[in-house]
């Protein structure tokens, strides 16, 4: 299921109008009713014009304190992981597995050697750390990918579980920060960015506040 | 500037949310001569000579960075925030936040304090309503770490992980399984490790709760041995935690008999921690008990014990005077909203430690290599609650707004958590509520709430003390950060008596830890009175 829109306001409204019209209702693990869509592309072509949006929404609504710009991006540039979380994609990306920063020892200067390669992929999952049972809590973005497509970066990030009204604006402004800084070491334009959410959802309980965002023009 | 003066401001550079200790500042202005000093003052008793010259040399050390400290104080960089202990002087830095730029001879330090706002109980703290614990040290220090005895063999050694931990806590520590080290060292060795926790803890104005297992002790005489050591010191700020069930002391009679014994003889309270109850650990601090839910100590046993030093318990609590809120506004809305606006309060400060924790328990880290995040995996933010009198007509329905508010502040967290973890952040972020100790500041209301008065053995069965065990077995459910039941005795009447009605106790009451408090012990010893009460 495929969403294409201009803004990152649009994109995020579509995706919540279509979960609410075509989610399956699902219990989840820990008792929470979902409404989830399988494998649900959503795709904003101009994201720098309205990329904190989403969030400033999310951090107006008074029923819930949501995170603080400053720490969605401490959790997501920062190398060294904090010992009071679990992970970070900061980690993830910029010290996976604790030798290799992903972004400047490979996408960066593969891209400015060769700008069409199609191997510009950042991995944050790691198999032998998350693929454990006992293991609680694990990435939810699996992959960033980056591609120059008419001379402007593209990022397109695959995630296996993304609530598209908490988490999916977070995601949205850690990704175009991420795809700035990258453009700007390139010398080239921002493009479009795209998530991929294997389970795209939402839950029951954020109904009323999710009619608020979709009533907002 | 000077180099020393370089030295300090740097260490408040790196830390500036801190309170540091003369002795910290010392260490980190002369590392090398502050360890050649410490290891001969540990040489004392084979060379006397050198030990003294040694603790010349330390007082020497002390008065030169304390020289530069004055100077940084009369400069308006610093302030003495507190003065601890055997009166060591506590710095902090003037600024609440914000640059302070310090200029020196052509040598620039410029000091960042970050805000760590607090403006949802602002008012409440100018009320006294509310309190934040040990302020000066509320972001950057846990309140509270378990230390596992059973990591280690020698009692010197883990002696120094302790007197080592006393500078990443601003309450209390516990150390678990401590019949282990009672049972593996010589009594001389623990007697004289004993003396030692005693004077560093009143020094440091921290509380070390020693908790031996009865369902391990192997070694009876051993074990008697030490109380009657622990007796003779009877130190200040170590309390002595019992974690049995009947069974358990009944198969050891004799030994708590004399336990009993000794500790009604110098009015040492008893602390039974009733593993039937609860299993996981209950930690005494000055600002109260601190204590896990069992799954969490069921995850620690299975999955932790042995990787880390321990468990970080508790990093901030919040006190709420309800004698102060309940004359201000009676009405349960007022307390939820309280509530909410501490929670956020308490989520806030949450963020804050997690974006410094590197800086801050930096020490941890490395000791907890690489299992850091599972020694972090169950830390709590406690909201205590101060002098509620369920006696009193108007709050009687208090037991269940604590009960639905617990819900709230329980939703409250879990929200936030999937928030953030939606969020690619994922934390353990936990409130639990639990009750208080006096020691918790000096600021909190006049006690309020009447002791109920238990004059026999047969009025356990009495209407009133029956209500009281209800609710204190209702209370512990509510306090799962910790709560106990304490019984402060008049008169008493043999140990063998004493230790019958703890078996009864444990047998017959939902309480996790019964506290006979004997301090109150006058004229003829009988065991007929009791004064049980609902908080410290």
């Amino acid at each position: 299921m495929e969403i294409a829109r201009d803004t990152t306001m649009e994109a995020w409204k579509a995706a919540l109008n279509k979960i609410k019209e075509h989610g399956k209702s699902i219990l989840d693990t820990e008792g929470r009713i979902s409404n989830e869509l399988l494998n649900l592309s959503i795709t904003i072509n101009s994201p720098d014009e309205d990329f904190t949006k989403p969030i400033e929404i999310m951090r107006g609504f008074k029923s819930w304190s949501y995170p603080e710009q400053e720490e969605l991006e401490d959790v997501f540039f920062k190398k060294e992981a904090s010992s009071s979380y679990y992970y970070t994609y900061g980690a993830r990306i910029f010290n996976y597995t604790s030798s290799k920063d992903q972004i400047e020892e490979y996408i960066i200067p593969l891209l400015a050697k060769q700008p069409n390669s199609r191997r510009a992929i950042v991995v944050l999952y790691q198999p032998v750390i998350d693929s454990k049972l006992e293991v609680k809590e694990n990435p939810c973005l699996i992959s960033i990918f980056f591609r120059i497509i008419d001379q402007k970066l593209t990022v397109s990030a695959m995630l296996r579980s993304n609530d598209i009204f908490v988490g999916w604006p977070a995601n949205i402004y850690q990704l175009c920060l991420l795809q700035k800084y990258v453009a700007e070491r390139l010398g080239i334009e921002c493009g479009s960015i795209t998530t991929i959410s294997h389970s795209a959802h939402t839950f029951k309980e954020y109904d009323e506040e999710i009619e608020v965002v979709l009533m907002k023009r | 500037m000077h180099l020393i003066e370089q030295k300090i401001l740097n260490k408040f550079k790196k830390e500036p949310l801190r309170e540091i200790s003369t002795t910290e500042i010392v260490r980190e202005a002369h590392p090398e001569d502050y360890s050649r000093i410490l290891l001969s003052i540990d040489n004392e008793q084979k060379d006397r000579r050198t030990a003294n010259q040694a603790k010349r040399k330390k007082g020497q050390l002390h008065r030169k960075v304390l020289y530069h400290l004055n100077n940084l104080v009369s400069n308006g960089v610093l302030k003495v925030s507190s003065i601890k202990g055997k009166g060591e002087k506590y710095f902090a830095l003037t600024i609440d936040e914000g640059e302070l730029v310090v200029e020196k001879h052509h040598r620039q330090i410029v000091i960042t304090k970050p805000s760590i706002s607090t403006n949802l109980i602002e008012e409440y703290e100018a009320k006294g309503i509310v309190h934040k614990y040990d302020p000066e040290n509320w972001v950057n220090k846990l309140n509270c770490i378990l230390l596992e005895s059973t990591n280690h063999s020698g009692i010197n050694k883990f002696y120094d992980l302790v007197y080592n931990c006393f500078s990443e806590v601003n309450d209390c520590l516990g150390l678990n399984n401590f019949e282990h080290m009672i049972q593996g060292n010589t009594p001389e060795n623990m007697a004289e490790n004993l003396r030692r926790m005693d004077i560093d803890t009143r020094d440091h104005d921290r509380f070390v709760s020693i908790i031996i297992n009865a369902r391990n002790i192997n070694d009876d005489e051993k074990m008697s041995k030490f109380i009657r050591d622990f007796v003779k010191i009877k130190p200040k700020n170590i309390p002595v935690v019992f974690k049995a069930d009947s069974k358990d002391l009944k198969s050891h009679d004799k030994l708590f008999r004399m336990i009993g014994e000794e500790f009604l003889k110098e009015e040492i309270r008893l602390n039974f921690h009733n593993r039937k109850v609860h299993e996981a650990p209950i930690i005494f601090g000055k600002a109260g008990p601190y204590s896990l839910s069992d799954e969490e100590w069921q995850d620690y046993e299975e999955n932790i014990r042995g990787k880390t030093i321990g468990l970080a318990m508790a990093s901030t609590s919040i006190a709420i005077d309800m004698h102060r809120l309940m004359q201000e506004d009676r009405s349960s809305k007022e307390f939820r909203e309280l509530l909410m606006r501490t929670a956020k309060t308490l989520l806030k400060v949450s963020a804050n430690q997690r974006k410094k924790s590197n800086d801050y328990f930096k020490r941890l880290n490395e000791l907890n290599k690489p299992y850091t995040k599972k020694f972090f995996a169950h830390t709590k933010n406690h909201i205590r609650f101060w002098n509620f009198n369920l006696k009193d007509p108007q709050q009687e329905n208090l037991l269940e707004l604590f009960e639905s508010s617990r819900e709230e502040i329980k939703r409250f967290c879990s929200t936030e958590r999937i928030i953030y973890n939606s969020c690619g952040i994922p934390t353990n972020f936990d409130i639990v509520f639990s009750s208080i100790f006096t020691r918790f500041n000096n600021s909190l209301s006049q006690r309020e709430y009447v002791k109920t008065i238990v004059r026999d053995f047969k009025d356990y069965h009495g209407d009133e003390m029956a209500y009281f065990i209800a609710t204190k077995e209702r209370l512990a459910k509510i306090f799962d950060g910790g709560d106990r039941c304490r019984f402060s005795r008049k008169d008493t009447g043999s140990t063998g008596a004493i230790m019958r009605e703890i078996i009864f106790l444990m047998n017959s009451f939902e309480l996790p830890l019964i506290t006979y408090d004997f301090r109150e012990v006058k004229g003829e010893i009988k065991l007929t009175n009791f004064l049980p009460s609902f908080s410290e």
